[in-house]
């Protein structure tokens, strides 16, 4: 079969109708500079050149998915945190919008059509779309709000609200979740779609049940809120996920990026069903200090862990490619994605036995003859999920939460969440996106420091 | 001292244990000044009572029982009795903690990571020296010259600075200083092979792992 362009393998994978290969994802984010030879930081303040960037990468490699993105911080910049960007890397977090937490109550809502570079990542995704709109689908980052809150505050900050005083860290999300919806708004308003990413809602820095609290409620808005737009949407989650791969697909997310840390054969086993998997390349050791060899195998050992997962598969790197990967090993990834083919070859791919070792031994294991019962209850979250999970998947969620308290010496210093979704200011968000009557964002400054880009990789 | 007395001291150090474990601040400098007004020895409190609570909490740490926030607010119960405690140590077992110096590499600000390996190692036993984030290759190489430290340790979360990490062990070797200090590396991006690839001795995965390879590297801590 001939290369299909993205968009018509995507369908043909949905309508069960065969394709010429898996879809692959190297995850290309500030790489992209070195494929127009430009400096990485020229790419966070010129939207053309950002575009540019982004569609010759595509073009140069001809992978699935076009994301637009600089960096983690541009929802926080636009509420008033300080990015500093360097030259020719990846720009950082300089200093939290605000110092201390009695300041939460002065924090506004961004506005995507004004406030910081959010402008320029919309324009880059229009122009992105009116080049390559056709043949790939064009996503812009949308990073999530418990990660813009940590911004916004200091991730350390926001680690001890949480436990000590729940009420201003839900503030806190509640500020960073309408800013997101906003942006997530406005992506879709440009035609494309957001690609959501919320490092630090990793297993590798919160407890499942902080995530449960503070990360779930506002993912499942932001996810309910793009759904009711008609678009599907990937969530990717940094470092450790398994602990929360059930509240991951609660989130109502239809695909979920994971990084090396995860399994995928042990993801496929434990949420396949739900939910497309998209990982899990290692984007240090194998991308960027690998050789095309050690890429084919690490891509063979993927499609070998998860490749008959039953929602699908999408050969990816486990985050953003580090800026300076080498392009023979980009290469080397579609390569191998294309020598699989479609259907997936087994006889060829490592041996599952040879896999076995390879898969962690979590304590969170997923028992495989778990019956899914018919009935489909909900989470009590307000609004109509769109996508209801399992009993099964339920109590393997709770079951955290119970040994978390069985094995607590102490009073249990979380209270009864109240859903992030009961807040006024969320509740009757307009489906029209553009900004409500109760937007009110305060004066941002425009970033006057040099420009600069970033790493998904936190 | 009495028996009863005894029994009393053992209660406080437990429950100043405990107290860490909880991440109750409030109760540990409580129980510091307790054992202060009761004139029981502060080392002791210290070493069988927040270091013997600050293991526990690394212990529920690796198995995923306690994330972060329940590290730093442990640590902050932790620091803050520690504070009571530390005017009043009888000063006489020699002072031969050995010193670390810690920083994250330049070009980088997230410093959670490091934090965590440096509340670690002080409770194991070292003496940190902790140069903050964003630390110029050069700088650890001075400081650790400076304080005669035994181990220089490099944390990053970025792979766009891992090569200033490179640069570390290599401004040792030109100076011929290599010998000197043990270096150990971690972070989110850094591997086991990356650390041998620039001649670090070794890497930790997590904080109570890094306390684990410097005990291994070093020798162990007078307390231990």
């Amino acid at each position: 079969m001939a290369e299909l362009t993205p968009n018509e393998r995507a369908r043909r994978l949905a309508a069960g109708a065969g394709a010429d290969r898996l879809p692959c994802v190297p995850i290309v984010g500030n790489t992209a500079a070195r494929v127009i030879g430009c400096r990485v930081r020229e790419l966070r303040y010129d939207a053309a050149l950002l575009a540019n960037a982004q569609v010759a990468a595509y073009r140069e490699f001809g992978y699935d998915n076009i994301r637009i993105f600089t960096d983690l911080y541009t929802s926080a910049e636009a509420m008033g945190a300080k990015v500093y960007a360097p030259a020719d890397e990846t720009a950082y977090l300089a200093l939290p919008a605000i110092q201390e937490p009695g300041q939460i109550d002065t924090l506004r809502p961004a506005d995507p059509q004004r406030d910081g570079i959010l402008p320029l990542q919309l324009e880059a995704l229009r122009r992105a779309l009116d080049a390559v709109g056709d043949e790939v689908p064009v996503t812009a980052a949308l990073t999530g709000p418990f990660t813009v809150a940590s911004f916004l505050v200091g991730a350390e900050t926001l680690t001890r609200l949480v436990l000590r005083a729940p009420s201003a860290a839900r503030r806190l999300c509640d500020v960073a979740l309408e800013t997101t919806l906003r942006l997530a708004a406005a992506i879709m308003d440009s035609g494309g779609t957001p690609s959501l990413t919320d490092a630090m809602s990793s297993s590798t820095v919160i407890s499942p049940r902080t995530f449960e609290q503070f990360s779930l409620p506002g993912l499942r808005t932001l996810v309910e809120y793009i759904h009711g737009r008609g678009k599907k949407v990937t969530l990717h989650i940094c470092g450790k996920t398994q602990p929360i791969w059930p509240l991951m697909v609660a989130t109502g997310a239809d695909c979920l990026s994971l990084d090396n840390d995860a399994s995928l054969a042990t993801a496929k086993t434990a949420v396949g069903d739900r939910v497309k998997l998209m990982g899990n390349v290692h984007p240090a050791a194998v991308m960027l200090q690998g050789t095309p060899l050690t890429v084919r195998a690490a891509v063979r050992e993927v499609v070998a862990a998860a490749g008959d997962s039953p929602k699908g598969l999408i050969v990816a790197s486990g985050c953003s490619l580090p800026t300076e990967t080498p392009f023979e090993n980009i290469r080397a990834m579609l390569d191998a994605v294309r020598e699989i083919g479609f259907p997936v070859n087994r006889e060829n791919l490592p041996e599952t036995h040879a896999l076995a070792g390879k898969i962690p031994n979590s304590k969170f294991q997923v028992n495989r003859n778990t019956q899914i019962p018919n009935s489909k209850p909900t989470l009590n979250y307000p609004g109509a999920p769109r996508h209801p999970f399992t009993e099964g998947e339920l109590a393997h969620a709770r079951k955290f939460a119970v040994r978390e308290e069985s094995t607590r010496t102490h009073t249990n210093p979380f209270p009864t969440c109240s859903r992030v979704s009961d807040s006024p200011s969320v509740k009757g968000w307009p489906r029209s996106g553009r900004g409500s009557s109760a937007f009110d964002a305060a004066a941002h400054e425009t970033p006057n420091h040099p420009g600069a880009a970033g790493e998904g990789a936190v | 001292m009495s028996n009863a007395n005894n029994n009393e001291e053992a209660q406080l150090h437990a429950a100043l244990a405990d107290d860490v474990v909880a991440m109750d601040e409030t109760n540990s400098v409580g129980h510091a000044n307790e054992i202060v007004a009761r004139q029981f020895d502060a080392y002791a409190a210290i070493d069988q009572g927040l270091v013997e609570g600050m293991n526990r909490v690394g212990k529920l740490f690796e198995q995923e029982e306690y994330f972060i926030p329940e590290l730093l607010l442990s640590s902050d119960a932790m620091y803050a009795a520690l504070d009571v405690l530390k005017p009043h140590i009888r000063r006489a077992d020699g002072d031969h903690k050995p010193k670390v110096v810690f920083g994250v590499v330049e070009g980088d600000t997230h410093d959670i990571g490091k934090n965590l390996v440096k509340i670690m190692a002080d409770s194991s036993g070292y003496e940190v020296i902790d140069l903050g984030r964003d630390v110029p290759p050069q700088k650890f190489v001075d400081e650790a010259v400076a304080v005669g430290a035994s181990c220089i340790a490099i944390s990053t979360l970025m792979t766009t600075t891992m090569d200033a990490m490179a640069e570390v062990v290599t401004i040792l070797q030109k100076l011929n200083l290599r010998e000197k200090f043990k270096v150990i590396v971690g972070g989110g991006p850094i591997s086991p092979a990356f650390a041998e690839k620039i001649g670090a001795d070794g890497y930790a995965p997590s904080a109570p792992t890094a306390v684990k390879l410097l005990n291994k590297l070093l020798a162990p801590p007078a307390s231990a």
